[in-house]
C-alpha cells in the first residue's frame, strides 16, 4: 500500500464510498447470481449427466424368466397372482437381486405379475431418490444432439428461420420507417404496424392458426386467394393447407412472425432517422440529390449502429423463437417438420421428463447466442465512445 | 460474502414460495385438461359431494405435473386422460395411495379392468370418473337414405362403401388430424379387429416389437383409406391441418362436403354446440366400428382422478367420487359412468344410451393403447406423429415402424 492519504477522515471518506458502491450493487448481485449465473452453471452441469437406473422393462424381462423357470411353462405379465401357487417362491431370487422385499400384504386377486414389477421397480426408485438419483457423467446428450432426426431438423428450421425472419424484420421495418412519413394517415398506418406488438404472441398464433385454415370459410388467407384467383380471374386455384404441408409450414410461420415483429424494427429506426439532423437533408435537396440516393448514402450509413442492434436482437430473438411454433404446429404437420430447438427443448424436458439432454440443446441455445451477444455489446460500447 | 448471498436468496425463495401457496382455506384445488361442459358436470359432481373445489384448466398437463406435482405442491389433485401418466406419477413417488378405498369392493362396481389400470404396484392411486366409447364411425342418416348407402357392418363392407361414395364423385372421408391422437385411434381400433386382443396386449406392453408383421398389417388396412387422397376432404395436407372437431362438422352442415367420421361418442357434444340444428338418430348418428375378423371390439378411454396428498377432505372427495350416487349425478350431465352400477336409464340423450349398448355388446374391450404407452412412445414425439407420417408418406411405412421400434426399445428399457 503506498498510497497516502492526507488524515484518517479521508480513508473513512473512501471505504465509505466504495461501500456504497458495492451496497447499491448488492441486489443487482444477488439477483443476477441467484436468477441467471446459478441456473446456468447448474444447467450446464446437468448437460453433461446420465440418469443410471435399472429399466422397467428388465425387470420384468427378469422376473417372467424367474417366473417361467419356477413353474416350467410360459408365464405372460397378466397373469393372475392368484392362479400361480406359491408365486412369492418364483419372485424371490428377483427380489433378492436388487436388495428389495416383497410386501405381499399389498396383493390380493385383482393382482398379476405386472405388479410385482411395479413394486420392485418403485421401491428401486424411491431409493435412487432418497439418494439425490444416480448420475453418472456422459457426453452422450451432446451425441444425441447431433444424432436425433428431430433435432437436426431443429437445426435446419432454426437456421432458415435466423436467415429470413432477421432479413423480413429488417428490411420491412427499415423500408416502413423510411416510407411511412411521407405519406398521409401516417400515424394511422404506423400504429397498424405496431399493434401486434400489443397482443400477447401466443394470442397472435391463435389468430394466424385461423388466418391459414383450408377452409375458406374460416381461413382468411385462402378466402383472400380464391377470391383473386377464382372469382376475379376465373383460374383455378386449390386452397393450400399451409401448416399441414412441409414444404410451406416454415414459410408461413416465420410470416407470422415477422408480421408480429416488424412494428418493433420500424419505431427503432423511425427514432435513429429523426436523429439524423435536418440540415443535412437540406443540403442534399439543394444540391438536388434524389431520395434513394439519399436513402443509400446518407441514411443507412448514418443510422448503421441502430441497424446493427436492431439485427442482433432480432438474431437473438430468433434463436430462441418457441412461442409461435408451440401454438401454431407444435413443431407439425409430421415428422418434426416445423420443429424448433426451443420446442424441443421444452418438451424433452416437460413431457418426456429427461431435463439432463434438454438441458445440453439449452447450452447449444446459449453458446449460438453468446457471438451475437459480444456484437451488441460491442457496437453499444462503440457508440457509447463517440459520444 | 457467500453466506450472506446464500441467506439472501434462501430469503428470497421463500418470500416467493409462501406467496404462491397459503393453502387450507377449505377449497381443494384440482389440476386438468378439462373445461367447457366437462369442467360445469365436474363442478356439479363437486357440489353434489359437498366440497368447494378450485379448477385450473391447462392444455399441457403433463409438463405441469413433470414440475409441479407432489405432496407440497400447489394441487390436492389432478384429473389425468390417461393411466400411463397416473403410472409415471405413481413411480416417481408423487401420488397418495388410496389406501382408504377397498380394491376389492371397488372392483365390483367399476370391473376388474379399471381397477388394475388405476393401480401401481398392487396400491390403488386414481379413481375413474368418466369412460368413452372410442369405437364409433359417424354419418348422417339423411344422406345415407338419400344416396342409398347402407351402414357397414365388417370393415370390407366399410371399404367398398368408402369407394361407392368416391365413385359417385363425392369425398367420402373427413379426418381432423393436426394433432395426432385421433390418427393413434383409428390404427388401435385396427389392431385390435385384425390382431386379436392378445395381440394388441403385446403391443402395448412392447413384448412384440412395432415392425412386427401384426402391427404393420394394421397400417396398411388403414392405408386402404388414407392411402387415396381422393377419399379425404382436403386431402392429406387438409388432413393433417385441420382440428378433429372442425372435421367432424363437415358431415352435418347444409351441403355435407363429407360423409364418414371416426372419433368417439364424445363428438355428438362436440358437432351439437357449432351446429344446433341436427337431432341424433335424424341428421346425426353413428355405427359401430365394422368387425375386421368375427369379433366386434371397443376401443375405450377413460379419465382418472388422482390425489396428491391426503387431507381430510381430499379423502371425502375421493370417497364420494366413486360412489354411485355421485356418478349417476355425472351421468345424468352426460358422462359415461365409469362405475358400473350407475343404471343407463339416466343418461341424458340417445347418443350416450347407444354408446353405452355397444360398449355392453362388445365382444372384447380394451384400453386406448397410446395412452398406456410411456408417453414419449405414445404421445407426441411418437405414435402421434409417426401416424400422421404414414398418411403423407404410407410407402415409408418400414422406415416408420423401425423408427417406432428404436423409439419404444428407449423408453421400454427392454
Amino acid at each position: 500500500m503506498n498510497i497516502k492519504f492526507k488524515n484518517k477522515s479521508e480513508v473513512i471518506r473512501k471505504i465509505r464510498e466504495i461501500g456504497l458502491y458495492y451496497l447499491w450493487l448488492f441486489p443487482a448481485a444477488v439477483l443476477l447470481f441467484s436468477f441467471l449465473i446459478l441456473p446456468a452453471i447448474q444447467t450446464i452441469g446437468l448437460s453433461f449427466q446420465k440418469k443410471i437406473q435399472i429399466e422397467e422393462g428388465t425387470i420384468r424381462n427378469e422376473l417372467l424368466a424367474s417366473f417361467s423357470e419356477h413353474y416350467d411353462e410360459k408365464i405372460t405379465i397378466n397373469k393372475n397372482l392368484s392362479d400361480l401357487e406359491n408365486w412369492e417362491n418364483a419372485a424371490l431370487p428377483v427380489a433378492q437381486k436388487y436388495g428389495i422385499t416383497i410386501d405381499t400384504t399389498v396383493f390380493d386377486e385383482l393382482s398379476q405379475i405386472k405388479d410385482i414389477v411395479e413394486m420392485i421397480y418403485a421401491s428401486l426408485q424411491g431409493k435412487d431418490r432418497e439418494k439425490g438419483g444416480l448420475k453418472i457423467f456422459s457426453l452422450e446428450n451432446y451425441k444425441n444432439l447431433f444424432t436425433d432426426r428431430e433435432m437436426l431438423k431443429a437445426f435446419r428450421n432454426n437456421t432458415i428461420w435466423l436467415l429470413f425472419f432477421t432479413l423480413g424484420t429488417v428490411t420491412f421495418g427499415l423500408l416502413l420507417a423510411t416510407m411511412v412519413d411521407n405519406i398521409r394517415w401516417s400515424s394511422i398506418v404506423k400504429a397498424v404496424v405496431f399493434i401486434p406488438m400489443a397482443i400477447s404472441f401466443v394470442a397472435s398464433g391463435i389468430i394466424w392458426k385461423f388466418m391459414y385454415e383450408i377452409d375458406i370459410d374460416t381461413g382468411a388467407i385462402n378466402a383472400f386467394l380464391d377470391m383473386i384467383f377464382n372469382r376475379i380471374l376465373k383460374m383455378h386455384y386449390e386452397p393450400i393447407a399451409f401448416l399441414g404441408r412441409a414444404d410451406t409450414v416454415n414459410a408461413a410461420l416465420i410470416a407470422a412472425g415477422i408480421w408480429m415483429w416488424v412494428g418493433f424494427c420500424m419505431v427503432i429506426f423511425m427514432a435513429a432517422l429523426k436523429g439524423i439532423p435536418s440540415e443535412i437533408r437540406e443540403a442534399c435537396s439543394l444540391e438536388g440529390v434524389d431520395g434513394i440516393k439519399v436513402f443509400w448514402h446518407i441514411e443507412i450509413p448514418m443510422i448503421m449502429p441502430t441497424i446493427i442492434v436492431v439485427t442482433t436482437t432480432m438474431v437473438i430473438n430468433v434463436l430462441k423463437v418457441f412461442d409461435i411454433v408451440y401454438v401454431m404446429t407444435g413443431g407439425g404437420p409430421y415428422g418434426a417438420e416445423s420443429e424448433v430447438i426451443a420446442n424441443r427443448m421444452y418438451r424433452t424436458a416437460f413431457n418426456f421428463n429427461n431435463f439432463e439432454y434438454a438441458s445440453a440443446m439449452a447450452v447449444i441455445l446459449l453458446i449460438a447466442v453468446i457471438p451475437v451477444m459480444l456484437i451488441n455489446i460491442r457496437s453499444f460500447a462503440a457508440e457509447q465512445k463517440n459520444k | 460474502m457467500k453466506k450472506i448471498l446464500l441467506l439472501c436468496t434462501v430469503i428470497m425463495f421463500t418470500a416467493l414460495v409462501s406467496c404462491s401457496s397459503g393453502k387450507d382455506d377449505g377449497k381443494i384445488r384440482v389440476i386438468g385438461t378439462w373445461g367447457g361442459s366437462e369442467l360445469e358436470t365436474f363442478q356439479a359432481m363437486a357440489d353434489a359431494a359437498g366440497i368447494e373445489i378450485e379448477f385450473e384448466t391447462t392444455r399441457d398437463l403433463n409438463a405441469i405435473l413433470t414440475a409441479k406435482a407432489g405432496k407440497d405442491g400447489p394441487y390436492d389433485m389432478a384429473i389425468l386422460p390417461n393411466p400411463a401418466m397416473l403410472s409415471q406419477l405413481a413411480k416417481d413417488g408423487k401420488l397418495a395411495e388410496l389406501s382408504y378405498l377397498n380394491r376389492k369392493n371397488l372392483a365390483k362396481e367399476f370391473g376388474n379392468s379399471l381397477i388394475r389400470l388405476g393401480s401401481y404396484g398392487g396400491k390403488l392411486y386414481g379413481v375413474y370418473i368418466k369412460a368413452s366409447n372410442k369405437s364409433v364411425i359417424w354419418y348422417n342418416p339423411e344422406e345415407f337414405e338419400k344416396n342409398g348407402w347402407k351402414v357397414p357392418e365388417t370393415w370390407n363392407e366399410l371399404i367398398s362403401l368408402t369407394d361407392q361414395i368416391r365413385s359417385a364423385g363425392k369425398t367420402p372421408w373427413s379426418i381432423g388430424a393436426d394433432i395426432g391422437w385421433p390418427t393413434t385411434d383409428w390404427i388401435e381400433n385396427i389392431m385390435v379387429g385384425s390382431a386379436g386382443e392378445d395381440t394388441y396386449q403385446q403391443w402395448v406392453d412392447h413384448s412384440i416389437k412395432w415392425n412386427d408383421p401384426a402391427v404393420k398389417e394394421a397400417f396398411i388396412l388403414w392405408g386402404q383409406i388414407v392411402g387415396n387422397k381422393a377419399n379425404l376432404l382436403g386431402g392429406i395436407d387438409g388432413t393433417l391441418s385441420s382440428k378433429f372437431q372442425d372435421a367432424s362438422y363437415a358431415l352435418f352442415q347444409k351441403n355435407p362436403k363429407a360423409f364418414l367420421y371416426y372419433e368417439g361418442d364424445f363428438m355428438g357434444g362436440i358437432v351439437k354446440g357449432q351446429i344446433p340444428s341436427v337431432e341424433f338418430g335424424k341428421n346425426m348418428d353413428f355405427f359401430a366400428f365394422p368387425k375386421i375378423k368375427d369379433k366386434s371390439c371397443v376401443v375405450g378411454g377413460a379419465d382418472v382422478i388422482v390425489a396428491f396428498n391426503d387431507r381430510k377432505k381430499v379423502k371425502d372427495f375421493i370417497k364420494k367420487l366413486s360412489s354411485v350416487e355421485i356418478q349417476t349425478v355425472a351421468a345424468k350431465k352426460g358422462f359415461m359412468a365409469a362405475n358400473k352400477l350407475v343404471d343407463p336409464a339416466v343418461y341424458p340423450d340417445k347418443t350416450l344410451q347407444k354408446s353405452a349398448s355397444i360398449l355392453a355388446a362388445a365382444d372384447v374391450f380394451v384400453f386406448d393403447a397410446s395412452d398406456l404407452m410411456p408417453p414419449a412412445v405414445g404421445n407426441q414425439g411418437g405414435f402421434w406423429d409417426k401416424s400422421k407420417e404414414f398418411i403423407k408418406k404410407p410407402e415409408d411405412i418400414d422406415r416408420i415402424l423401425d423408427e417406432m421400434e428404436i423409439l419404444a426399445a428407449k423408453n421400454y428399457g427392454n
